[in-house]
């Protein structure tokens, strides 16, 4: 009975989180129904491969998450990814264990950088976080074809073979992911830094005005988002073992996607991250699914739009008949 | 008048932003004559307003929709749908004309009132919205065309694009029309007073008995038609029917509006700002292409200098 109340309180303390349940439940069932259908896809070696595909999108949406429930929206992660995979292709190449571990401290050290920009003109130029983000993602669209003018390079191969471990049905991706929310999660629920996210997202002038050092923790949101970006990059580079200076350009979009479909409101002050962790699996599984499936390449565009928006609509749904019980 | 007062004040805000991108662009063509001696003609700066025409047309229709608190990031799709059902229906003839146009036009509504319903009745957000039409369109147009487009624009739409009145070429004038119909609505008619206050706040214009649904409905179909006069019109600049036309118009129109003084909560903002930001973004792309500058140096001077002005925007505001 005791264990009943404090789910029940549970619930109640975050609204979204019964979309999040209907998040999973729609995944489960996409999930049953391909295993159902095919052979091939119930195998360890796919499913395996489907829970990798889908962590470069899960981990650059964590750190968007952070940013838009700060009030904010990030859309450089995706030029920051491609810089990224630029910088790793270009340093770590060698066989040098030292020079490959450098490779990531600079690929990181130049997430932060991105992360203190973007930052820095949100916070201290006050240029709107759309303006903001547009133009870092242009600049960076720039230096990542200065860095690596087309896609080429070298990812020292032992790095990238430790970084797709496998174990049958864990892998290192999928560890680095659960590392990578939980971290996150401690940060946003457990710490200061993450009330302060909420607070900020809620009402700026509210929060500074309770002694909350704004500025602070929205850089800190962005920088968090441009490490994330870094990680998706490094596992990028690790996948394809060369650098590619466009290969992120997609990932701005599908990241912010992710957030919203997990619950998270681009208005800021509310959102979680375990539902945009499955918000980023819909995403990478539908397309998965499609492949495995034989559809068309270019059917797949419609197909992954109009999926976008039924789950969007099963989400609202489940909103309003949250709403409803909570009015009766 | 008190509402008339209160107008005012939502116009203010944004009322002195358009005045500094207004010195920061003729500062711009004073540098521009500077660097690149010679290029500064009459001439070159109605090229620009003519290459301006298509994204200042297309942000016409994203400062309506951001000004109703909204954000359509499907425009690019739109322009891109137009372009290949333009160019298939009309098969290069005048006499297909009035069918490609009835095509396109049924584009323009058919996208705008998709996201409409999206946005209004499954209560998705906007931004993922019209991400999804976007997606859909861009699948649609990839299958219809078997992903290699072909065949070149009816003569009469190569005029629309290229042709000139007085030496002003037809899209600039198009541009402007429209631009000064929008004005006019948003200064005079109660339909502008509406936008204003459903932006602003949706939840006090509907308790004052604004139709909300009809209002941001209308921004959003707007929206899509301002796009398809724009595919039209890059359709008979550019001559061919083409999958990467629409380019950046999503990016670079929400750039232009938010430059121009446009809030993106909605609520704030006026035309000739968003007329002068779409001018300006074409008129840096245009200089920094004729001081030979490589496609690197482009990109990261165009965003620095877009990050710079904005900021220096912000700067006036606050004093």
């Amino acid at each position: 009975m005791k264990q009943l109340e404090r789910i029940r309180r549970k619930f109640a303390a975050t609204p979204q989180l019964s979309s999040v349940l209907t998040i999973c439940g729609l995944l489960l069932m996409v999930f049953a129904a391909m295993c159902v259908y095919s052979e091939s896809y119930r195998s360890t070696y796919n499913i395996t491969n489907v829970l990798v595909q889908c962590v470069p999108l899960a981990c650059v949406s964590l750190g968007q998450t952070l940013v838009i429930i700060s009030g904010g929206i990030d859309l450089s992660v995706g030029s920051t990814i491609s810089v990224c995979t630029a910088i790793a292709a270009r340093l770590m190449g060698s066989d040098n264990p030292v020079q490959v571990f450098l490779g990531v401290v600079v690929v990181f050290a130049f997430a932060a950088v991105v992360g203190l920009v973007n930052g820095a003109g949100v916070n201290y130029l006050k240029v709107p976080p759309m303006i903001t983000t547009l133009c870092t993602s242009t600049i960076l669209e720039g230096v990542a074809l200065w860095i690596l003018p087309v896609a080429g390079g070298r990812i020292n191969a032992d790095f990238a073979r430790v970084v797709y471990k496998k174990w049958d049905i864990i892998s290192m991706p999928l560890i680095i992911l659960i590392v990578l929310f939980l971290a996150m999660r401690y940060l946003l629920y457990r710490t200061r830094t993450g009330t302060s996210l909420y607070a900020i997202g809620r009402s700026r002038p509210i929060a500074a005005s309770m002694g909350v050092k704004t500025t602070q923790a929205s850089m800190k949101a962005y920088v968090l988002a441009g490490l994330c970006a870094a990680v998706t990059g490094l596992l990028l580079a690790c996948r394809m073992r060369v650098g590619d200076p466009t290969c992120g350009a997609n990932y701005g979009m599908d990241s912010i996607a992710a957030t919203v479909i997990g619950g998270t409101s681009l208005a800021g002050g509310t959102g979680l991250l375990s539902g945009t962790v499955a918000g980023a699996f819909l995403i990478g599984m539908l397309s998965n699914v499609m492949n495995n499936l034989n559809v068309n390449q270019f059917y797949q565009y419609v197909m992954k739009g109009a999926l976008l928006i039924a789950a969007m609509v099963v989400y609202s749904i489940s909103d309003r008949l949250e709403v409803r019980r909570r009015e009766s | 008048m008190s509402h008339n007062s209160l107008l005012n004040r939502s116009r203010g805000a944004a009322s002195l932003q358009p005045l500094v991108l207004l010195a920061i662009i003729v500062v711009m063509i004073a540098a521009q004559a500077i660097l690149v001696p010679g290029s500064l003609t009459v001439e070159q700066l109605l090229i620009i307003s003519r290459q301006a025409s298509a994204l200042g047309i297309i942000t016409l229709g994203q400062a309506a929709v951001i000004l109703v608190g909204g954000i359509d990031l499907s425009v690019g799709a739109t322009v891109m749908m137009v372009n290949i059902f333009c160019i298939s229906a009309m098969q290069g003839s005048d006499a297909n004309g009035p069918v490609g146009l009835l095509v396109c036009l049924l584009i323009g509504l058919g996208i705008g009132a998709v996201n409409a319903f999206g946005v209004l009745f499954l209560k998705i957000a906007p931004f993922v919205m019209t991400l999804c039409t976007t997606t859909i369109c861009e699948g649609i147009c990839y299958v219809y065309t078997q992903g290699s487009p072909t065949g070149s624009a009816a003569p009469f739409i190569r005029a629309l694009g290229t042709g000139r009145l007085f030496g002003i070429p037809y899209s600039t004038l198009i541009w402007l029309a429209l631009a000064a119909a929008m004005w006019a609505v948003l200064r005079f008619t109660a339909l502008g007073r509406r936008l204003y206050a459903v932006g602003g706040s949706p939840r006090a214009a509907r308790l004052s008995g604004i139709a909300n649904v009809r209002v941001v409905a209308g921004a959003y179909i707007f929206c899509a038609l301002m796009s398809t006069v724009a595919g039209l019109i890059l359709t008979g600049y550019h001559n061919i029917a083409s999958l990467t036309l629409a380019g950046d118009y999503s990016m670079n129109s929400l750039a232009a509006a938010l430059i121009g003084g446009n809030a993106i909560e909605g609520g704030r903002g006026g035309v000739w700002g968003v007329v002068l930001g779409s001018f300006f973004m074409m008129l840096l792309m245009a200089i920094l292409t004729m001081m030979g500058i490589s496609q690197v140096g482009k990109l990261i001077i165009q965003g620095c200098i877009i990050l710079a002005v904005v900021a220096a925007q912000q700067l006036w505001k606050k004093d």
